[in-house]
């Protein structure tokens, strides 16, 4: 009888490491992979050999090799061993590929090779340089690529020996095969052998990547002395070259390099011209400098407008008089490209420059001025703002105090006042209420704010006081509040007619108090109308108490005469999720002008108190509001949800 | 059609595919020369004016020439970004799911009001003869991007890869060193990168307006774990290879039996595929972090492992002493991918769905448009991450998501992982991007790649 016992270790040893793969990894035992090596030798299924095969690729040792090595012509199987093998470091794996190497073909041939690779194994050499004119184009690519990866001058050899017959199938391959032999050569300290192959492939019909790559490799390898070369190849015509050359400058570092590219810039295409500027650019060189000047102020638009967008990335202020001159050139697209370089241009120098523009430019350079003394965030320039929100040219005016909304801070807010207070025409004095608006909400202490502008308002003239009481109720608050209250009985009708606008457009709730007083007993009914809407409107706001908004719509409701005053009372009460809202509601589904937003109420009420917690409570007398607004309603789509809701009210309530 | 006096029609710099023999072309010419020869790729039908909108239609020789691979559901979001550039056609889409292939080329037919869009199975050759496609945009999922990126660029093209870019710290180097080696231009896709309220945190770091930034927090994802899954779902009978070529969608990946539910996105948490829960939003919010605090070209050198099955908590610290804080969940966050930067001076908080970030003081926020303005009058770099992508196709200046940027993130998500799968602290040298003293650790930095898409 045949032992179980193979049969039971078998199995420990699958439960153990189809358990181990899946667990946390242990540090490696020697155990550990004497058991990883019995599945491999056992009849385990596939899925567990290569499992322990992954294993092994972490914690494989020696005694792995030749287990691993056994499963190499496997075609299930010939990969994971690869995988195991490939890390363990130890020369057996590499004597193991190379033993496979001779017997295997095809999709398992590549595969070893390419483990080969990445061990970079010099004793397999002759090996894969007897493959590259293989029938097998996969195993010659894979042998070429082979070589590369070992580097060494006899697999360089070899792809030399084996290019001249290449086939166009294989050609890329045995390029890179020479491009990693190259850089190889280069990491070992051998510029020479590596220049004899980039020499080599420059030369020849190849696919432009690789052209570009071997005249980089070319260049990079000579350092200063292939500055001819990359001078020859900027003037080669074939702007993949170009390309390549320009890129390759920014892999060398140095003043010369710079002075190369900015000497040759004016003789290049237009193509070329961009690029190089692009390369000089980046490399932020001051010898780069006077050519990127003279780009910058003549030329072709194209290589003009480049040069200006790369004066802020230089930085130098010494680019300011081309910028300056750029900014009235009459092709507007250079006038806009050197305003936004000279914004994003840093240094105090630039400030200066700008302030000067500020203090003697012609109308359209002051406004300019303005424009970029807010788009740098110059706030050391309020001062000068505030003597231009003076000028007598109004546009400049208003651009100065729109500027000063965005730059200054709560400390001038008194100078805001006092422009605001000086302001004649609707124009200027609008512009003051934002900028004063702005700066107030910006405001750390906002109580202090207010406190600054309420104390103007007594003694300002009623356009005046008007602007300050939106103001006052952009910045919201208790003390902003009551000088708005306040203002409601003054005797200047523009401004009573602001405070009340202001109050209607209050947005936090402790106005509503105010409102409602004011609905009731405003003076006209326009103060009403206005006063009643902004109470409304705060009924509906979300984040009240529920409570709070029904109080405050029943409290509403025989204030809302018009159609319109009820039709918000009905949006602030579809909000609010109680049955009595339901009720408040229900006496307009009656109501010709309203019956429409009455319906629409019903169902957004029903529909959240279904969802509640108390949805069976309140079911059965959900029932009739609902069916009344299926009936009354003219939208279809209403009416349905309103026949859905009023089903699911009636199951619940248990009514058929 | 008349020549261009010029070629910068739009004021940049244009991009054209050089034929092999390296003659000097215009990209008019070759596109001339490739129709008339015998058995060349089928050039797409130029594109009406009318689909590139009246005003400043861009003639063909400028139009960079877009292809897709694996585009899925995000990589569909990805190409409804890209469509509507006036100066991208984009001419042909290469999956492995045939269902797929047909729902791509079905927007981009309809954009373009015609059935020009060309559809491929096969990988390699879709790469081999399409050479007249300038750039491709890469949305495979985790497991596809790295290999997918290096194989296009090889073959010329620049590229748009979606994240996490990379499966192992070997794939980043991979896609680092090709970029480089071709002079390719490559665009991860962290596009937070390009948007202006996660710019405008970063450049309140950049301008010291929270004074020395000691602690920056990395938002990672709330759904699955930093544990991974090794089981098969039960085998299911391969489709056609027409409908889904199953070696392909596995590409590099160690083979299993085919499941409908892999290919129909439910590959996530599994470790040949996934990159976990760090690496879902770590792929952004640690890029994120690392550009901003100064690290875009470094990967944090401490791991401290956290007990728990997701790396939540977890704090790495980076050459510069700076802590990134792995957090998981909505503590610090009220939507997603959030980063998180605090100073001496401040703090400032972002993730998507926010109005204005927020920070410690108002007053920070003054200068919100100055310095989003100021960051891309100094970069050139718009607040859009696939407009980024095609300007520098054109300028062939690096993008903002770069491969050095998307490599060293990747690192640190990467890191983080093997901390959390081995189960304790780690130290990680980034210039020799080795971890100190830990073996078994290194291991994990490269996983073999299954044949033949080992790159």
């Amino acid at each position: 009888m045949r032992s179980i016992l193979p049969i039971l270790t078998t199995g420990l040893l699958l439960t153990w490491a189809s358990s181990s793969v899946a667990a946390s990894p242990q540090p490696a035992t020697p155990d550990q992979v004497a058991k990883l090596i019995a599945v491999l030798k056992s009849d385990a299924s596939q899925k567990d050999k290569a499992d322990a095969c992954r294993e092994l690729a972490r914690i494989g040792t020696k005694d792995a090799v030749a287990p691993l090595a056994a499963l190499l012509p496997d075609e299930q199987l010939s990969h994971m061993a690869r995988y195991g093998l490939e890390t363990i470091p130890d020369p057996s794996v590499d004597k193991a590929l190379r033993d496979a190497a001779g017997r295997l073909q095809g999709r398992l041939l590549v595969g070893v090779i390419g483990s080969i690779g990445v061990r970079r194994d010099p004793k397999a050499v002759s090996l894969l340089a007897n493959l590259l004119q293989v029938p097998d184009n996969d195993v010659a690519q894979a042998a070429a690529r082979a070589l590369g990866s070992i580097g060494k001058p006899s697999a360089a050899k070899a792809l030399l020996r084996a290019m001249p017959g290449v086939s166009a199938a294989n050609q890329l391959a045995f390029c890179e095969g020479l491009l990693r032999c190259a850089e190889a050569a280069t990491a070992r300290g051998n510029p020479k052998e590596a220049l004899k192959i980039y020499d080599y492939l420059r030369e020849l019909s190849v696919p432009h990547q690789v052209r570009t790559a071997a005249w980089r490799g070319a260049i990079l390898t000579r350092k200063q002395d292939g500055l001819p070369l990359l001078k020859q190849a900027l003037h080669s015509g074939q702007f993949p070259l170009v390309q390549a050359a320009v890129r390759t400058a920014q892999e060398m570092p140095g003043q010369d390099v710079t002075r190369l590219l900015a000497n040759e810039l004016g003789g290049l295409s237009t193509d070329a011209q961009i690029l190089v500027i692009q390369a000089l650019t980046k490399r932020a060189d001051d010898a780069g400098l006077p050519a990127l000047y003279t780009a910058a102020r003549s030329g072709e638009e194209s290589v003009r407008l480049e040069a200006i967008r790369a004066f802020p990335q230089i930085g130098s202020p010494l680019v300011l008089p081309a910028l300056l001159e750029s900014l009235q050139d009459a092709d507007h697209k250079i006038a806009e490209a050197a305003q936004e370089s000279l914004a994003a241009l840093p240094g105090k120098e630039a400030d200066a420059a700008i302030m000067q523009m500020l203090a003697n430019g012609a109308p359209a350079r002051r406004l300019t001025a303005v424009e970029l003394i807010a788009r740098r965030r110059m706030t050391s320039a309020i001062p000068a703002l505030f003597d231009a929100a003076a000028s007598s040219d109004a546009k400049l005016r208003i651009a100065a105090v729109q500027k000063l909304g965005e730059l200054a801070g709560p400390d001038q807010l008194p100078g805001l006042l006092d422009l605001l207070a000086r302001q004649g025409s609707a124009e200027d004095l609008d512009a003051a209420e934002q900028a004063l608006g702005a700066v107030s909400l910006r405001a750390a202490d906002p109580a202090s704010c207010v406190g600054q502008v309420e104390a103007r308002l007594a003694q300002s003239q009623p356009a005046q006081k008007c602007a300050l009481l939106r103001v006052l109720g952009a910045m919201g608050g208790a003390k902003a509040l009551a000088a708005v209250r306040a203002a409601v009985n003054d005797p200047n009708a523009d401004v009573h007619a602001a405070a009340i606008r202001t109050l209607g457009g209050w947005s936090a709730v402790d106005a509503a108090d105010d409102l409602l007083e004011l609905a009731k007993t405003g003076g006209s009914p326009a103060d009403k109308m206005i006063c009643l809407r902004g109470y409304l409107r705060l009924a509906g706001q979300a984040d009240l108490p529920l409570d709070r908004r029904l109080t405050m719509c029943r409290q509403a409701v025989p204030l809302a005469q018009k159609d319109e005053e009820k039709r918000l009372l009905l949006a602030a009460l579809g909000g609010i999720a109680s049955l009595e809202a339901l009720d408040l509601v229900a006496p307009y589904l009656d109501d010709a002008g309203t019956k429409e937003e009455a319906a629409s109420g019903t169902v957004d009420i029903s529909g959240k108190l279904l969802e509640g917690k108390d949805s069976a409570k309140a079911a059965p007398k959900l029932v009739e509001p609902l069916d009344k607004a299926a009936q009354v309603t003219a939208n279809a789509d209403l009416a349905k949800r309103a026949k859905d809701l009023r089903d699911q009210a009636k199951s619940k309530a248990g009514v058929k | 059609m008349s020549e261009p006096k010029s070629l910068c029609v739009v004021g940049r710099a244009s991009p054209f595919s050089v034929p092999s023999d390296g003659a000097s072309f215009t990209r008019r010419q070759f596109l001339k020369r490739a129709v008339l020869a015998a058995g060349a790729v089928a050039v797409p039908c130029l594109v009406p004016g009318s689909a590139l909108g009246l005003n400043g239609a861009v003639p063909p020789s400028e139009r960079i020439i877009l292809g897709g691979m694996g585009v899925g559901n995000r990589g569909s979001d990805d190409l409804r970004w890209m469509l509507p550039e006036r100066d991208v056609q984009f001419v042909a889409i290469c999956d492995a799911k045939k269902s797929q292939r047909e729902a791509v080329k079905r927007i981009v037919d309809t954009k373009y009001g015609n059935t020009d869009c060309a559809m491929y199975r096969d990988m390699r050759e879709f790469l081999a003869t399409r050479t007249d496609i300038d750039a491709l945009l890469i949305a495979t999922g985790d497991r596809w991007h790295a290999t997918a990126a290096t194989m296009a660029m090889r073959a010329g093209k620049d590229v748009y890869s979606e994240k996490p870019s990379s499966m192992t710290i070997a794939e980043g180097q991979a896609v680092v060193a090709t970029a480089r080696r071709y002079g390719r231009i490559y665009q991860t896709g962290t596009q937070r990168l390009s948007e202006d309220n996660f710019t405008f945190a970063n450049e309140l770091l950049r301008t010291g307006r929270l004074g020395h930034v000691h602690t920056v927090r990395a938002h990672i994802a709330p759904w699955d774990a930093a544990e991974m899954k090794y089981n098969w779902l039960p085998a299911q009978p391969e489709p056609p290879k027409d409908e889904v070529d199953w070696d392909q969608w596995l590409g590099p990946c160690p083979w299993r039996p085919y499941n409908s539910a892999y290919v129909r996105g439910d590959w996530r948490g599994y470790y040949d595929f996934h990159t976990s829960c760090i690496g879902e939003w770590g792929a952004h919010t640690f890029a994120q972090c690392q550009v901003a605090i100064g690290a875009a070209n470094t990967s944090a050198v401490e791991y401290g492992y956290v007990n728990n099955p997701t790396g939540d908590g977890m704090v790495t610290v980076f050459p510069n002493g700076v802590k990134m804080v792995l957090s998981r969940g909505d503590q610090w966050w009220h939507g997603s991918c959030g980063v998180r930067y605090e100073g001496t001076e401040g703090w400032v908080s972002v993730a998507d769905g926010y109005a204005r970030p927020e920070v410690s003081s108002p007053a920070l926020l003054a200068d919100f448009s100055k310095l989003v303005k100021d960051y891309m009058a100094r970069t050139e770099r718009p607040m859009s991450h696939v407009r980024n992508l095609f300007d520098c196709v054109k300028s062939r200046r690096l993008t903002v998501a770069n491969p050095e940027v998307m490599h060293r993130s990747m690192s640190t998500v990467h890191a983080a992982n093997i901390c959390m799968w081995l189960k304790r602290d780690m130290k990680y040298d980034p210039v020799k991007e080795e971890f100190v003293n830990d073996a078994e650790a290194n291991r994990l930095r490269t996983r073999a790649q299954r044949a033949p898409w080992i790159i």
